[in-house]
């Protein structure tokens, strides 16, 4: 028989277990002096760690355990601010073991010897195997993430964090952060990693630089997929504390705890007494300040305990590890200061059923005396996590009114831009809606120019405007119709817009702009349709001429107070002709620079109401100015169609503009609260930078 | 020759942290190389002491010379101040001039280099908590040398001061909202104490509010209107080495303790010509009583923000009680205490504050 490792720790293995190897077979064993002998390396160093020798035993061979060894090299890896998958490094080392031996020619005679006969490699981290586990051997194939921490598990974003994994096939680490909607309180998708694994141990950052609520983090490996999530304490304002401590898999476990501390001093005074008399002055004359009993050295220790809220036995027995854990850090001001847990005995929670309010209470003292002023470190405000969601004008489909139309002049995607004389115009928008046609920009007399004014699409006068029509200009609903405006149909219009002030004025102009419900009469031709288009008045509000419907007046017209109104009018507009019944909704709360507005009309059939306004609340509604589908041939073989129309306009002069951003067009009636909802929703959207100034100005 | 100091802290500095110098020497590979670090005050061509320290595997030496330093730094006693003062013993610059020793073999003598690489250092009594990160060991400056509440209350016959740091100083007295006179200091690029209290200037003893007004800080005191007849002010050096003074108007509650050491003497008394019944014959005797007294008072409720400063009393090696115009030396028994850190959650939260004088009555 050789020289044989006839018994080998498994690898990779804990440290702190019983790593047993068993030599055996050489043929020198029966020379005198004889021992079996093993030279520790750290693996790739010719630097000898340690020479283990171990006389034969009965049984005729040698047993070693160099688990002391390895536990002595091996240290921790402060590894908690990293941000990319970082393997262990002081945590975690390959060894290599070269058995031997040695013997003499005598038993008095000088030691021959003989290295490196057989090698082994070990990898071992500092793990521990419990010794009633029922073997020495760490369990390596149960394991892919390095801790037994429960599933759920708090953490704030300002937290670090690290999740320890055994590549024990791990394919990936995947981390998707949640917020909540601002709007919906529905989460949110924020941010998601993930990590690819190629080192035996790593760590795995916990991180974000966006505002989170939630982390789901997946580990997918041979095991299966363990799914782990990090919430953010709901609670607003409790103190908070965050432990990090090496775990009984030698990796970094993090528990946060929002209960208050307690704090506490020991102060410890070493005194001497001074004689009363000066006995080393020229005179020794009274002083009542002279002092005797004087504190030459003078030590304070703060100690500091905080309670756990109620464990269950999940928690209770991970947290036993917290308690027992060699090393043990507390996360303050994005630092990590050393603490030592003092607690020498603990409960465990064996049942639940039995110990049902459970919890501990965590007494520790900080490593490095004395502590100072501990100023609470409180989570923030739960809405500190809420993020704004993207404007969903339809929530979700859950509207009782289809969404048939949307322009989204914020969403250049839907645009066909064209740069003419310097400026980027919309040649097309698509709508988002049900429909999916199209506005064109047809130039004609008392049309709009949009153009990109770098804050978004501003409407200029100019000769060009938008309607429905791809062939060209067209008067009032020639070609395209939409049923959705017919006179016995329900529809709601909204749209997002403000009046755009002149650069340059010195003044504010009533710059507001209207928007125009055609509410019928005007023959099929006239109706059902969208158009913008420049729209200028003379008086206050309008004056009812026909001539002005779209001509500039010569001076604008200052604004002279906050007024809302709603009226019917008769007007004539480009291609009409004989003046038809409109209505104008007209609302101006400033005299100073307008701010974004939402103008709704909301008309109902076959009640035939039509209300308008900036939100719900402030609506104004007319009755009975709504015809039905046929009403009455007027002659020329026309027949007179009721329908509603949407035109949008600045209502000032020359340089009157508006900037626009929405324009929806639903298929039903919307209820008031549908109408907030939509409304809210744009408001606190994502997507926009302005929501704060929608309808902010107020009468 | 190359002899360059790799580290050294900041300046000013306080000297209950650490210290750290580090140095380096091209001759460090030398044998027996040993570096040296010599004190003096600054100015002074007197040593205060030499330290030999040895180099690392790096070859850089680093010694901390907070614990030396501190030695030669004590308290000024300046409460009845009437002027600006400057601070003599609690503040001090030092001169550290460090130099290196080697041999030329491993057993030959050694030879001393001093004074190849200079610093100087300004210190003070203060202390920076290890906890305190924001500016590792190094002292982080503010110009009002207190952790104290904002507002504090004085009395026509306290003696009050405080200390500050590298600012103007405004001192505002008031009465019933009316400016009455300011007293200006100055104490730029260095430590002073100033005279707050109308008892310590000899003037404006009607004032009903001071405000302390230094570069970007400021603290108010009002008058002490408590109508309670107990009052308690304590002077005690605070976390940067200088005075602070807190007062109580609780009762005061005096307990004495009694130690007496008695030996039995017979009831007859054998030193006499002829022993006679005397019934006045002692038998317990007293040879030697000793009286200690102690005294507690409770305070108010205090606050967080109290409570983390009166820490500092608690911690502290030199505390005296005002007694008419005097300064008496007490040492504060209370050895375990509480901090509260959270007003809301300790809202009624009081101290007995307990304490002997540091000089005992004579024992008898």
């Amino acid at each position: 028989m050789s020289y044989t490792i006839t018994q080998q720790a498994t690898s990779p293995n804990a440290a702190y277990t019983r790593l047993i190897y068993t030599v055996s077979g050489s043929t020198k064993s029966s020379e005198p002096q004889f021992s079996y002998l093993v030279d520790v390396y750290e693996s790739g160093s010719s630097s000898r760690v340690a020479r283990l020798v171990q006389q034969v035993n009965p049984a005729g061979v040698s047993v070693f355990d160099p688990s002391r060894i390895f536990q002595g090299e091996l240290s921790q890896d402060e590894s908690w601010k990293i941000s990319s998958v970082t393997p262990f490094n002081s945590s975690s080392k390959t060894f290599t073991l070269e058995f031997g031996e040695q013997y003499g020619t005598s038993t008095s005679s000088s030691i021959t010897v003989s290295s490196s006969i057989a090698t082994n490699n070990i990898e071992v981290f500092r793990g521990v195997v419990d010794p009633n586990a029922g073997y020495y051997n760490w369990d390596s194939a149960s394991y892919a993430v390095l801790s037994n921490m429960p599933a759920t598990m708090s953490m704030q974003p300002d937290d670090y964090g690290t999740v320890s994994v055994y590549d024990n096939d791990v394919s990936y680490v995947s981390q998707s952060f949640y917020s909540t909607g601002y709007f919906t309180g529905n989460p949110v998708l924020v941010d998601s990693q993930s990590y690819s694994i190629t080192d035996t141990f790593s760590s795995v950052p916990i991180f974000s630089s966006q505002i989170w609520q939630h982390v789901n983090v997946a580990v997918s490996s041979s095991l299966g997929l363990q799914n782990y999530r990090y919430e953010v304490s709901n609670d607003t304002c409790r103190e908070k504390v965050r432990f990090a401590f090496i775990n009984k898999l030698g990796a970094w476990d993090y528990y946060n705890n929002y209960n208050p501390v307690r704090q506490s001093i020991n102060v410890k005074r070493e005194q001497y007494t001074a004689p009363r008399v000066d006995y080393s002055s020229l005179t020794s004359t009274y002083d009542i300040s002279r002092r005797g009993l004087s504190d030459y050295h003078n030590n304070t220790n703060d100690s500091f305990v905080v309670d756990t809220d109620f464990l269950d036995k999940t928690n209770a027995n991970w947290l036993e590890e917290l308690i027992e854990s060699p090393s043990v850090y507390i996360q303050r001001n994005g630092e990590f200061l050393p603490i030592v847990i003092n607690d020498s005995n603990y409960i465990a929670n064996t049942n639940q059923a039995r110990q049902k309010l459970f919890k501990y209470s965590i007494t520790f003292t900080p490593s490095n005396q004395p502590f100072g002023v501990w100023i609470p470190e409180n989570t923030p405000p739960s809405n500190a996590y809420i993020v704004k969601e993207a404007f969903d004008p339809t929530s979700g489909s859950a509207l009782t009114s289809q969404l048939f139309a949307w322009y989204d002049w914020t969403d250049t995607s839907t645009m066909v831009l064209q740069v003419d004389a310097g400026a980027e115009i919309p040649v097309t928008i698509q709508s988002k809606g049900t429909y999916s046609g199209s506005l064109y920009n047809n130039g004609t007399a008392g049309g709009l120019t949009l153009y990109n004014s770098g804050s978004g699409y501003v409407t200029q006068r100019g000769n060009n405007h938008y309607d429905m029509s791809g062939a060209g200009p067209e008067p009032w609903g020639e070609t395209d119709k939409w049923d959705v405006f017919a006179g016995d149909a329900s529809f709601t219009t909204l749209v997002v817009a403000r009046a755009y002030a002149r650069t340059g004025a010195t003044d504010y102009p009533q710059v507001n702009f209207t928007t125009l419900g055609n509410l019928g009469n005007e023959g099929e031709l006239r109706a059902k349709n969208l158009k913008m288009y420049s729209w200028t008045n003379e008086g206050v509000p309008f004056t009812q001429d026909s001539s002005n419907a779209y001509y500039p007046i010569s001076n604008d017209i200052t604004n002279t107070g906050i007024s809302a109104s709603v009226s019917q009018f008769q007007y004539a507009s480009e291609g009409i002709g004989t003046p038809v019944t409109r209505f104008v909704y007209n609302y101006s709360g400033s005299t100073n620079e307008p701010a974004w507005e939402t103008r709704v009309i909301r008309r109902s059939y076959p009640d035939e109401t039509i209300s308008s306004g900036r939100v719900p609340s402030d609506f104004v509604t007319l009755t009975g100015v709504v015809n039905g589908p046929i009403t009455a041939d007027i002659g020329n073989g026309l027949t007179v169609f009721g329908g509603g129309a949407l035109a949008l306009a600045p209502n000032i002069n020359v340089s009157g503009s508006i900037n626009l951003s929405q324009i929806l067009v639903y298929t039903g009636s919307l209820s008031d609260s549908e109408i907030n909802y939509v409304i809210n929703s744009f408001v606190s959207s994502s997507n926009i930078d302005f929501g704060s100034q929608v309808n902010a100005v107020n009468n | 020759m190359a002899y360059t100091i790799l580290n050294q802290p900041t300046t000013p500095n306080v000297s209950n942290t650490r210290l750290m110098y580090a140095v380096s020497s091209s001759n460090a590979t030398s044998p027996q190389f040993n570096y040296i670090a010599d004190l003096y005050y600054n100015g002074s061509a007197t040593k205060l002491a030499r330290f030999k320290f040895s180099k690392n595997i790096h070859e850089t030496g680093n010694i901390d010379l907070a614990r030396p330093l501190s030695d030669y730094l004590n308290y000024d006693y300046n409460w009845k101040i009437a002027n600006s003062s400057s601070l003599t013993n609690s503040v001090k610059d030092f001169d550290i001039k460090f130099g290196e020793g080697y041999g030329v073999t491993d057993s030959s003598n050694i030879v001393e280099y001093p004074n190849l690489a200079s610093s100087s250092i300004e210190l003070f009594k203060g202390n920076v908590y290890p906890s305190e990160t924001s500016n590792g060991f190094n002292w982080t400056s503010q110009p009002i040398l207190t952790n104290s509440p904002a507002t504090q209350s004085f009395s026509a016959d306290d003696y009050i001061t405080a200390t500050v740091y590298d600012t103007n100083v405004s001192v505002k007295y008031y009465l019933t909202g009316s400016l009455t006179a300011t007293k200006s200091y100055v104490s730029a690029g260095e430590f002073r104490a100033i005279p707050i209290s109308p008892l310590n200037i000899g003037l404006y003893s009607e004032s009903d509010a001071i405000i302390l007004d230094v570069t970007g800080s400021s603290m108010r005191y009002e008058v002490n209107n408590d109508c309670r007849a107990d009052r308690q002010t304590l002077a005690f050096i605070n976390k940067f080495g200088f005075w602070d003074y807190y007062t109580s108007n609780t009762p005061l509650r005096k307990m004495t303790n009694v130690d007496r050491n008695t030996y039995q003497k017979d009831f007859a008394d054998f030193s006499e010509r002829v022993t006679t019944y005397n019934s006045a014959n002692r038998g317990d005797k007293q040879y030697y009583t000793e009286y200690t007294d102690e005294f507690e008072f409770t305070t108010d409720s205090v606050t967080a923000e109290t409570s983390q400063w009166l820490r500092e009393m608690f911690e502290s090696s030199e505390v005296y009680i005002q007694s008419g115009s005097n300064f008496i030396p007490i040492n504060i028994l209370n050895s375990t205490e509480t901090i509260s850190n959270n007003t809301a959650r300790y809202k009624n939260y009081q101290y007995t504050i307990k304490y002997r004088f540091a000089n005992n009555r004579e024992p008898r």
